[in-house]
């Protein structure tokens, strides 16, 4: 059966509700560990957790130098989000990142953030043209934000 | 829509776990009740924009984005929900109104253990190879100190374009770390669409601090459909001093296995190239010259199985002040065909003052072969914001620019923003 799966995976999760609420796992929460929204004030800039945070204080069991926000992080964000993305929502609503990473956009994230300059934001200005170059150099960089969802726009042009 | 008789069991044991861990999170906020506060967020910003596009069609869409957020701390619930709408006042033969509800959900993570979190609804899902939008379930659990567990599942949002019959999703991540040194996660993810394997992708991901200062991370993804890897990206970052941080990375992409899930003709073997590979690597070095100033130098190198190589390098200049912004980029792409010959410049500059905040954006680009006669094109933004009170903003956007499709276009856009941050005073229990 093609729902087999499901079965299982329902079942799965439902021990897995269970045996943590018998095992609160006291031992583990000792850890410094992210809890949705504790950041409880808003950074409106690109943050540099050290600048707040102590040096050997880590998040996540990994140092909190790491999730600084320089330059180039988003470069790298995608390596810390896909190992664990709830860090991420310290700090950011899901549909920060959804700005970009979305199935159907309406707005272009840079018609959304014309006032701030100093974000990285995908392709600004007028694109269209542009575009032709960049995704003959390199498509697998468009292919993560387009090649499945997000191209009901392209659809005009490449049948 | 899906058919009742094939999912309503699995979908039954799905929801219905939901539904007891919701119960159980509740019965425990019964015992403790008494008048709380719920945090709330709400957001809602408004679009109108004015534009032609290069055919001389002309349009004047509205859009109307909000977000919902309403808290139960106590018992470590928390609803989300994020979405647009949209309304053409002015288009040529084009739908006039369209929607996406984006984001829908609930998340559960226990307030003794915060190492358990539940999603369900419509969520995201970020775990090694997946990077999702589901209808579905998702749970993650840190059941020892170094290793934990992800799984997920339920239909796809990718796959909507041509319904949802026998649509799903499902994967997990194991992972394994060393406290404060390493971390490596495998994952597996695998996607019907209409009843068809669509995509099943299995992906190795690492992170490691070798030595101090030093920082190793990226991803190796393999497509079980084609039997080929889709990427190896990796980046490893060093902190030389405290003012100068190198990176490097390297990514190697085989087309045909990454692209083998298309859905745009552009990505389909016969346009993109069935045996085309691209390495790309590069170095960039960052530099703090003093408080507020950074420089970062890049280099990328960009070679190909089936077309000519290119290179890409450059420098940009960032100042930090109290309230100001300011920088610059200069770029560089020097391919081997005369379409990757360009030189890009970037110039900008925010101000934030009490009530007002202004900001100037100037791109350029030179093609050194020009296309349709011209050369030069260029972008510049120029936006002014009014803050009215704490929750509301307005702002008023003008784009000028040129490029070989146009030879002049203005885009105007008006916007408004409101959100509200407090309190819901709910008095609990009965
Ligand atoms: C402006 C100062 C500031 C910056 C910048 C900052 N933090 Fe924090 N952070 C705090 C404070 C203050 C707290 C304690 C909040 C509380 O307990 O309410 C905190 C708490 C945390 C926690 C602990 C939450 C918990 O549940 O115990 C984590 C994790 C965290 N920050 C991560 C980060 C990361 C990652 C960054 C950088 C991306 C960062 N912070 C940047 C000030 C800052
Ligand atoms: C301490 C809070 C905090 C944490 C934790 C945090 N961020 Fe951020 N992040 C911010 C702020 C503030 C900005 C600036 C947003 C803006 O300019 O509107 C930002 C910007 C970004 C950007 C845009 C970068 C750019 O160059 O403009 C990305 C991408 C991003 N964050 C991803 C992540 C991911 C992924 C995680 C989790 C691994 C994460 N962030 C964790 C506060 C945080
Ligand atoms: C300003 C646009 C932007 C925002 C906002 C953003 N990302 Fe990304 N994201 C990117 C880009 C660009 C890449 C590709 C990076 C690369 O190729 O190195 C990417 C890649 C990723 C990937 C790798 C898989 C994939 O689908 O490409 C993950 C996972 C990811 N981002 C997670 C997040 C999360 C979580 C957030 C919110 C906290 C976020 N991103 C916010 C632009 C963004
Ligand atoms: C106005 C028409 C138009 C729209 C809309 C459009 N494109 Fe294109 N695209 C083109 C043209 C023309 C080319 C150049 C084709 C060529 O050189 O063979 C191109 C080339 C490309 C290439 C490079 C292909 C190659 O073989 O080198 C990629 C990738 C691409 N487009 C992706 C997209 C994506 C993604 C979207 C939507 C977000 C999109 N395009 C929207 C007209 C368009
Ligand atoms: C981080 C995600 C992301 C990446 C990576 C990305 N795009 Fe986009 N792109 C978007 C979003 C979001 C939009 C807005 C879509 C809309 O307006 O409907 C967009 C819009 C576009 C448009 C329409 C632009 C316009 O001015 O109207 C084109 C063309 C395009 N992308 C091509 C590309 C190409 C080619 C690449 C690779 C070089 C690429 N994109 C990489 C997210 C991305």
């Amino acid at each position: 059966m093609r729902y087999d799966e499901f079965r299982y995976l329902g079942i799965f999760l439902t021990a897995l509700m269970a045996l943590n609420h018998i095992y609160a796992l006291p031992a583990l929460s000792e850890e410094k560990r992210v809890s949705p929204n504790s950041h409880h004030f808003d950074l409106i800039e690109k943050p540099l957790c050290t600048e707040c945070h102590m040096s050997d204080d880590s998040a996540d069991l990994k140092p909190i130098s790491s999730f600084n926000h320089s330059s180039d992080f988003i470069s790298s964000h995608r390596f810390y989000a896909m190992q664990r993305s709830q860090i991420c929502t310290v700090c950011h609503r899901a549909s920060f990142c959804s700005d970009c990473h979305t199935n159907k956009s309406g707005l272009k994230p840079s018609d959304r953030y014309q006032g701030s300059p100093e974000r990285w934001l995908p392709h600004r200005g007028n694109y269209l043209f542009q575009h032709r170059i960049d995704g003959s150099i390199d498509p697998t960089s468009c292919f993560r934000c387009h090649g499945r969802r997000n191209n009901k726009l392209c659809v005009k042009c490449h049948k | 829509m899906i058919k009742l008789k094939d999912v309503s069991q699995p979908y039954f044991i799905l929801w219905g776990s939901l539904l007891l861990s919701l119960a159980i999170s509740l019965t425990d906020s019964i015992s403790t009740a008494h008048a709380e506060e719920y945090p709330a967020y709400f957001s809602s910003r408004t679009y109108l924009g004015f534009y032609e596009d290069m055919y001389g069609n002309r349009y004047a869409p509205l859009y109307e984005y909000f977000e919902v957020e309403y808290n139960r701390p106590s018992n470590g619930m928390k609803f989300y929900s994020a979405g647009w709408l949209k309304y053409d006042f002015r288009t040529s033969g084009e739908k006039r109104t369209n929607s996406d509800l984006g984001l829908a959900y609930v998340t559960y993570s226990p307030p003794s253990d915060s190492n358990l979190v539940f999603n369900a609804g419509r969520h995201y899902v970020f775990e090694g190879v997946a990077s999702e939008q589901i209808d579905g379930v998702s749970a993650r659990w840190d059941f020892a100190r170094n290793t934990g567990l992800s799984l997920y599942g339920g239909i796809p949002v990718e796959t909507d374009k041509d319904g949802r019959d026998s649509d799903t999703i499902y994967g997990c991540r194991l992972f394994g770390r060393i406290s404060g040194k390493a971390e490596a996660g495998v994952s597996f993810l695998r996607e019907d669409n209409a009843g068809i394997r669509y995509r099943e992708e299995i992906g190795l991901d690492l992170w490691a601090i070798p030595f101090r200062g030093i920082e190793i991370q990226g991803i190796s993804s393999y497509n079980a459909i084609t039997g080929g890897f889709i990427e190896h990206s990796y980046s490893a970052k060093a902190a030389v001093s405290r003012k100068i941080t190198l990176r490097g990375f390297f990514v190697h992409s085989n087309y045909r296995d990454a692209f083998s899930s298309a859905t745009l003709s552009v990505f389909s073997p016969d346009n993109i190239g069935i045996n085309g590979k691209m390495t790309k690597s590069g170095i960039s070095a960052e530099y703090l010259i003093s408080e507020g100033i950074a420089t970062t130098l890049n280099y990328t190198g960009y070679t190909y199985q089936t077309s000519g190589d290119a290179r890409h390098y450059g420098a940009r200049l960032h100042y930090k002040g109290t309230d100001i912004h300011a920088g610059g980029a200069f770029n560089r792409m020097e391919g081997d065909t005369a379409r990757l010959r360009y030189t890009e410049m970037r110039l900008y500059t925010v101000k934030r003052l009490d009530k007002h905040n202004f900001s100037l954006d100037f791109i350029t680009l030179r093609y050194d072969r020009p296309y349709n006669n011209m050369n030069i094109a260029y972008n510049l933004n120029g936006t002014a914001e009014y803050v009215i009170n704490n929750n509301l903003s307005a702002s008023l956007s003008i784009d000028k620019g040129r490029d070989p499709d146009y030879n002049h276009f203005t885009k105007v856009m008006l916007s408004l923003a409101y959100t509200f941050k407090g309190a819901l005073s709910v008095q609990a229990g009965y």
